[in-house]
């Protein structure tokens, strides 16, 4: 691999909470990410996409694409909220996908995860995943409680930067998917942050959409 | 402010010798060049470093401000946004120039990296600098600190650990005491630094005193071809990541550290680069023999895995060592967009010591 690059994980709810309108939501929203992200350079070159969605069991919907040969994915809503099985098909995605920097080659960029979530797990393996990734700081991860129902707690548990999401209308999700592009962007102009774990910079939540302290 | 597409126009593409087995490229990134938005430095917050930094390093900072004042034309002047110096004695030639990335190009925002050179009769002094990319007044921090540790290593009674030890001391202080004039945290003027002076030493060789704060390299290259790296750069799992950078509070104990002195029998060249040039070509100590054939003898094939590199002459015969040196840092890399420093010291010997770079002999 010659180019350094930003991954930006998706980790999107599927169940069947999410039937209707909030999964159009998303499956725009991500299409709107994509269609802005084709128009900066950087991420052009650099930002490359996947979309993991989790119901009753996780996959892989796109694997780690380059933006411009990224299409959007069809989504179906449907079944339990498996959320450890979400975690665990990203974990083994940074370790299948991802490239660390070693003494002939630059690693990839910290990679940008965005989780969404409307409800709380069904399953209960969530927490032992939720501590590796909480542990091991594999990436800089970001999770949206979509609406009322969703479990704030337990995306606590995964990362500090939790935002909440009042309601799941499409202006809700619009406003969150420019919120990710902004995020996309803003990591790859400000590579060359620190290291040392300590929250990253991200901009300003739009209107509706609030950081969970 | 201007707006033009990008400006870089290189040759020798290796597109070009793309098969048709190849899977189709997606369609490249459109860039624009655009001049820098912001003042370099606004005159509330020069009056606030005048007063800490002293004359010397705050009329260097006011004459790079008129310098690049004048640069909001028609067409962006990249030269005149950028730094270079050209310095040469019997001895030795040092040349040294700093770049806008296309990134910051294509936001009209500022070269972030600093360089200074200095070339006196016995003594040579570089210092590179790399403004992290998340402090707001990183392009002043890397200003002011490649001013201050070079103005002292040029003025220092001895080139010994302590005086190098001392001026990254006088550099963290300045930095830190201009982040309270101007009443903003010393996290904004954030930057890493790479530093060296030399002089002929009483064995006959030259000795050197080198040190480094964050990432880029700084290799040493002997008459046999050997490259030496006194110091690791700063880096983690992750690319970009820098745990230290000047004035934080670990900058004197990373700085001690990576400090050291050296006696070399056999040095032809010294060559200081920040991750800008590091990043595209790592690990730069693989890459340095070429890269320093490159610019003794112009450059005509691109080098390693670039995507693209202009035709350059050889620096030593140029007219204008600083402007080919800095068109040879236009070399294009995919994603590879940020600022790139470069300053090289190069001995009076390397133009017969250091041979032809053929593309086969890279890696």
């Amino acid at each position: 691999m010659t180019t350094r690059r930003l991954p930006v994980y998706i980790l999107a709810d599927v169940s069947g909470s999410m039937q209707g309108t909030p999964i159009e939501s998303v499956k725009s929203g991500i299409r709107q990410l994509h269609r802005d992200l084709l128009g900066d350079p950087q991420a052009i070159e650099s930002a490359y996409l996947s979309i993991i969605t989790f119901g009753n069991s996780a996959q892989q919907t796109v694997p780690l694409t380059e933006v411009a040969m990224f299409n959007p994915p069809e989504l179906t809503a449907g079944g339990t909220t498996n959320f450890g099985d979400g975690l665990r098909m990203l974990i083994d995605s940074f370790d299948r996908e991802l490239v660390r920097t070693t003494a002939d080659q630059k690693g990839d960029w910290r990679p940008l995860v965005f989780i969404l979530s409307d409800g709380a797990p069904t399953d209960v393996d969530w927490p032992m995943y939720a501590q590796q990734l909480r542990e091991r700081r594999p990436a800089n991860i970001i999770a949206v409680a979509c609406g009322d129902q969703a479990d704030v707690n337990v995306l606590k548990q995964v990362t500090e930067n939790v935002i909440l999401m009042q309601e799941m209308s499409p202006d809700a999700f619009r406003a969150f998917f420019s919120f990710v592009s902004a995020s996309v962007k803003q990591t790859s102009q400000k590579v060359g942050s620190v290291a040392d774990g300590s929250a990253i910079t991200l901009p300003p939540p739009p209107p509706g959409i609030t950081i969970v302290p | 402010m201007s707006d033009a597409q990008s400006a870089a126009s290189p040759v020798g593409s290796k597109d070009e010798s793309l098969s048709s087995a190849e899977p189709p490229q997606p369609k490249p990134a459109t860039w624009t060049v655009k001049s820098p938005v912001e003042p370099w430095c606004p005159p509330e917050v020069e009056a606030a470093i005048a007063q800490v930094v002293g004359h010397e390093t705050s009329d260097r900072l006011r004459a790079r401000q008129s310098l690049v004042a004048g640069s909001h034309g028609a067409d962006v002047d990249e030269s005149a946004l950028s730094q270079i110096y050209e310095l040469h004695t019997g001895a030795w030639r040092v040349i040294g120039a700093a770049r806008r990335g296309r990134r910051h190009a294509h936001v009209g925002a500022w070269c972030e990296d600093a360089v200074f050179a200095h070339l006196g009769e016995s003594r040579g002094v570089l210092v590179v600098a790399d403004g992290a990319g998340s402090a707001a007044w990183s392009r002043l921090g890397s200003a002011i600190a490649v001013d201050m540790v070079g103005a002292a290593l040029r003025d220092a009674p001895l080139l010994d650990s302590a005086s190098m030890n001392r001026a990254i001391e006088a550099a963290v202080d300045a930095l830190r005491q201009c982040a309270s004039a101007m009443n903003v945290a010393p996290r904004t003027l954030r930057t890493t630094l790479l530093a060296v002076a030399w002089e002929p030493s009483n064995s006959g060789g030259v000795r050197l005193v080198t040190t480094q704060v964050g990432d880029g390299v700084l290799v040493l290259a002997h008459s046999d071809g050997r490259i030496t790296q006194p110091a690791a750069g700063d880096a983690g799992e992750w690319s970009g990541e820098v745990h230290c950078f000047l004035p934080d509070d670990e900058t004197m104990s990373r700085a001690r550290a990576a400090t050291a002195v050296h006696d070399v029998a056999d040095l032809v060249a010294v060559v200081l680069v920040t991750d800008g040039v590091e990043d595209a070509l790592y690990p730069f100590a693989k890459h340095a023999p070429a890269v320093l054939s490159q610019l003794v003898h112009g450059a005509s094939v691109p080098l390693g895995n670039l995507t693209a590199q202009p035709v350059t002459p050889s620096v030593l015969a140029s007219g204008s060592p600083g402007l080919t040196l800095l068109e040879w840092l236009a070399f294009e890399k995919r994603g590879e967009n940020d600022d790139r420093t470069l300053a090289v010291a190069l001995h009076h010997s390397a133009s017969h010591v250091i041979t032809p770079w053929a593309p086969s002999a890279s890696a």
